[in-house]
């Protein structure tokens, strides 16, 4: 029990340096067009916070005296439609690559397209500070 | 060290998006030998993790045209983020909205 408490505390632990990394990385793009290949990495690494998410629903619910390891409701609720809409914007995403068979070489996708989606992380990463998830884990 | 490892995964990739596009094949091929390090670390103790890693890194490995190959796996891996998520949220009282 207290290795699955540890696995679970490094993960949500990870999550928010996931999250804070991924922001950092995931900047606003200022040309009208980002390369292919950056859109799949920012579409993995969405998909990493979104197993990180699913960790942190998969807590048990915090009560007085229960688990030091917990999820709160509050956060559950900013996590899940945060999580919903950024999904949307990765979806969004991939509609766009590699629409020609086989694909181009040196393909892009439009930057409009690309900052939804790393806004999508970055509301991600402000709904992981709100909620201050580091603390539950420490 | 389940921390430190997948900090210093997310920090390579920090460091690695400016240079995509660019061509730095010999940085990419580094960060990539990083991340296959850091494989079983995360096999052992978070595999959520490493569907998405694999998939960072069949990326960054390929030639810089992202292959139809490599969207069926990214869609694949999507269907299985998704999937989990939703039993999650579920299970915690978000029922899955009726149109996503």
């Amino acid at each position: 029990m207290n290795m699955r408490k540890l696995i679970l505390a490094a993960f949500v632990s990870a999550a928010l340096a996931g999250c804070t990394s991924v922001e950092n990385a995931v900047s606003v793009a200022t040309s009208a067009a980002v390369p292919a290949t950056t859109a799949m990495v920012a579409a993995n690494s969405f998909d990493a916070i979104e197993s990180v998410a699913t960790g942190y629903l998969q807590l048990p619910l915090c009560v007085t005296g229960g688990a030091l390891t917990c999820r709160t409701q509050s956060a559950s609720k900013a996590i899940v439609p945060a999580i919903r809409s950024g999904r949307a914007a990765r979806n969004a995403i991939e509609g766009l690559l590699c629409s020609g068979s086989p694909c181009s070489p040196n393909q892009t996708i439009p930057a409009a397209s690309y900052n939804t989606l790393a806004a999508a992380i970055t509301s991600l990463d402000a709904v992981y500070a709100q909620y201050n998830i580091a603390s539950v884990t420490k | 060290m389940l921390s430190t490892a997948i900090q210093t995964l997310l920090a390579l990739i920090q460091g690695l998006l400016p240079t995509l596009g660019v061509g730095s094949s010999s940085v990419v091929a580094e960060i990539v030998s990083a991340l296959e390090t850091i494989v079983p670390v995360i096999t052992a103790n978070a595999q959520n993790f490493l569907a998405p890693v694999q998939a960072i890194i069949a990326t960054l490995s390929g030639s810089g045209a992202v292959t139809a190959a490599q969207v069926s796996t990214l869609q694949a891996l999507d269907a299985q983020c998704d999937a989990a998520f939703e039993a999650a949220a579920n299970a915690d009282g978000f029922p899955t909205p009726a149109a996503s």
